[in-house]
């Protein structure tokens, strides 16, 4: 739906060049939700709005249902705009407009007749659970309600893409979670294509499908969700997955790991239904061990759980060892963390 | 004494009628066509800046320059200079309909500055917003720019108005009548202290009647 390749943009100012993107590739399929995340100043913002031609690539191919958006001129550019919506971190409502009359903007700019737009916009509050505000003035609502009409203003026209530009970084974490949960929503419902930007990993993990990391305008890894959640590559990827879930051994654990033990201490980590727990007990029925769990998370991206377990394994060696060579055959990722003596 | 002057005032009221007659017409006219032709000379000068909606720096320069040149003008000098212009334009140098041109022409950069201002206020990212929505220049300045300002532009046709009546008040100098110039021929030259004072009331009641209702419809486009 949205194809990115080689995508440059370089900001000349006076005090010298910025490179705010180098050469970014990426591809965002229909109906999923992408997720870009990256630190300030990563250049997030520039790639988003580089898609809708807020700003202008240097270079490179910006390709949005099949129209390569870089060679349009005004007035195909403006028509291709109308069917891109966009929501910001700043809502940028119209204040002087009610949310009816902020809702039937686009409408308007877009020259539909009035009856149809007081149907489309009376439905469109109606999704976003705002028809009891419609004679409001933005200055009147709460953020989450502020960005709820910019979702709506955003689906007026029908887009195919719908472009999020930070649209919950405002907004304190409940009301980020329900205009989270919004936006899954209507992508479910309107099978509509989401590209959106954030710097915040809850984010990513609450709705996207897909993600990419961007740093120093450099996709630096990118995958489905899950993967890069739970084997991510690149330091700064494992610093964002660690804002959201502690992979880091706990330090308690750590001085344990350095005293010296007849156990070993492994740690178990496991992806979807696959959870540890009857493997655990199956070791202390086979093998003649005793099992301590020492630490154990859980953690669910969308509907996938994944965590890990870190556990001490106390008896003969060989058994010890026998029952390490079992668990690497249950498909769990282990690591031993402290061998016995 | 209070009989006196009473009875003066009453002898002096037709002609205090007739000079706040046209002083208000005076006003109001050149503020309506002042604003005809500063309003789209102030939106220009916005949209036509760096990274506006219509970048045009050489248009922005050449009008920011009229405008410029056009503001340092004293009042007086304006009115004098452009004699032959006003002929031109309602057929006389002198009387109330002459001295609009000059008003006018004084004003309208004066307006073009308040508006370029006002809508210079305007939140940019709202603009933004609405060229991502695929509107137009003109949808931007109709639609988003003007209303957006709508309070702003208001308080500055407010202070415009006043200021014409500042400007109004030397219109005597070409026969424009007024009240200035009732209160030149009568106070300063006669030494008629009541028909002074008088004007000068009439000027405040005005100025206050004029900076309550802007502040009053200002307030009611005001949604923040
Ligand atoms: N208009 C501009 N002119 C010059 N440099 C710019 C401009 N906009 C952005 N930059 C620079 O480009 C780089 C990327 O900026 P961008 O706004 O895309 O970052 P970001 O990832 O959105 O950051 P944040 O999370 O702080 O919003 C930064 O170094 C920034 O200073
Ligand atoms: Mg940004």
């Amino acid at each position: 739906m949205i194809q990115i390749r080689d995508l440059t943009k370089i900001y000349r100012g006076a005090a010298g060049e910025v490179v705010a993107l180098d050469s970014v590739s990426l591809r965002v399929r229909k109906g999923e939700i992408y997720g870009i995340i990256g630190f300030s100043g990563a250049g997030k913002s520039t790639l988003i709005r580089c898609v809708n031609m807020l700003e202008r690539p240097t270079e490179g191919s910006i390709i949005v249902n099949g129209q390569e958006m870089t060679t349009l001129y005004e007035s195909q550019l403006r028509t291709m705009r109308q069917k891109i919506g966009m929501i910001f971190q700043h809502f940028n409502l119209l204040s002087s407009r009610t949310v009816f009359e902020n809702v039937a903007f686009p409408l308007e700019i877009s020259g539909v007749a009035k009856a149809e737009i007081n149907k489309k916009v009376t439905n469109l509050l109606e999704l976003v659970g705002l028809a009891d505000k419609a004679q409001s003035y933005p200055s009147q609502l709460s953020g989450g309600q502020k960005q709820r009409v910019g979702i709506a203003r955003a689906l007026a026209n029908d887009p195919i893409v719908l472009l999020c530009d930070e649209a919950t970084s405002a907004l304190d974490p409940a009301t980020t979670s329900s205009i989270l949960e919004l936006l899954k929503d209507i992508n479910r419902k309107l099978d509509l294509t989401i590209l959106m930007i954030t710097h915040e990993m809850k984010v990513i993990s609450e709705i996207c499908d897909s993600v990419a990391v961007i740093e120093g305008g450099k996709i630096i890894e990118e995958g489905l969700v899950i993967d890069v959640f739970t084997q991510p590559k690149h330091s700064t990827t494992r610093r964002f997955v660690q804002t959201i879930i502690n992979t880091d051994v706990p330090d308690k654990i750590r001085e344990r790991l350095l005293e010296k033990g007849q156990g070993q201490i492994i740690r178990l980590s496991f992806i979807g239904d696959n959870t540890a727990e009857p493997v655990v007990s199956s070791l202390v029925k086979h093998f003649d061990v005793d099992v301590n769990i020492l630490y154990g998370n859980i953690d669910q991206i969308q509907d996938t759980p994944f965590g890990m377990l870190i556990i001490e394994c106390i008896g003969a060696k060989a058994n010890c060892d026998k029952a390490v060579a079992y668990l690497r055959k249950q498909g769990l990722r282990i690591e031993v963390l402290r061998s016995a003596e | 004494m209070p009989n006196d002057v009473f009875t003066h005032l009453a002898t002096l009221s037709p002609e205090l009628i007739k000079a706040t007659w046209e002083t208000l017409y005076m006003t109001v006219v050149s503020v309506l066509f002042a604003s005809l032709l500063g309003i789209p000379l102030g939106v220009i000068l916005v949209v036509t800046d760096k990274g506006h909606i219509k970048e045009s720096l050489k248009l922005n320069q050449i009008l920011g320059s009229i405008v410029n040149v056009l503001r340092s003008f004293p009042f007086l000098i304006l009115m004098l200079a452009l004699g032959p212009f006003t002929r031109l334009v309602v057929g006389t140098t002198i009387g109330t309909t002459a001295t609009i041109v000059p008003l006018t022409i004084a004003a309208a950069p004066f307006v073009a500055r308040l508006v370029e201002t006002s809508l210079k206020e305007v939140n940019w990212g709202v603009v933004e917003a609405s060229l991502a929505m695929g509107a137009s220049t003109w949808q931007i300045i109709r639609k988003v720019l003007l209303p957006e300002a709508m309070p702003s532009i208001i308080l500055g046709t407010t202070i415009t108005t006043i200021t014409i009546i500042g400007y109004s008040t030397m219109a005597g100098v070409i026969g424009g009548g007024g009240l200035g110039d009732l209160a030149v021929r009568y106070g300063h030259m006669r030494f008629d202290y009541v028909v002074m004072v008088t004007t000068v009331i009439i000027l405040v009641v005005i100025v206050q009647v004029i900076q309550s209702l802007g502040n009053l419809f200002a307030a009611k486009f005001n949604k923040n």
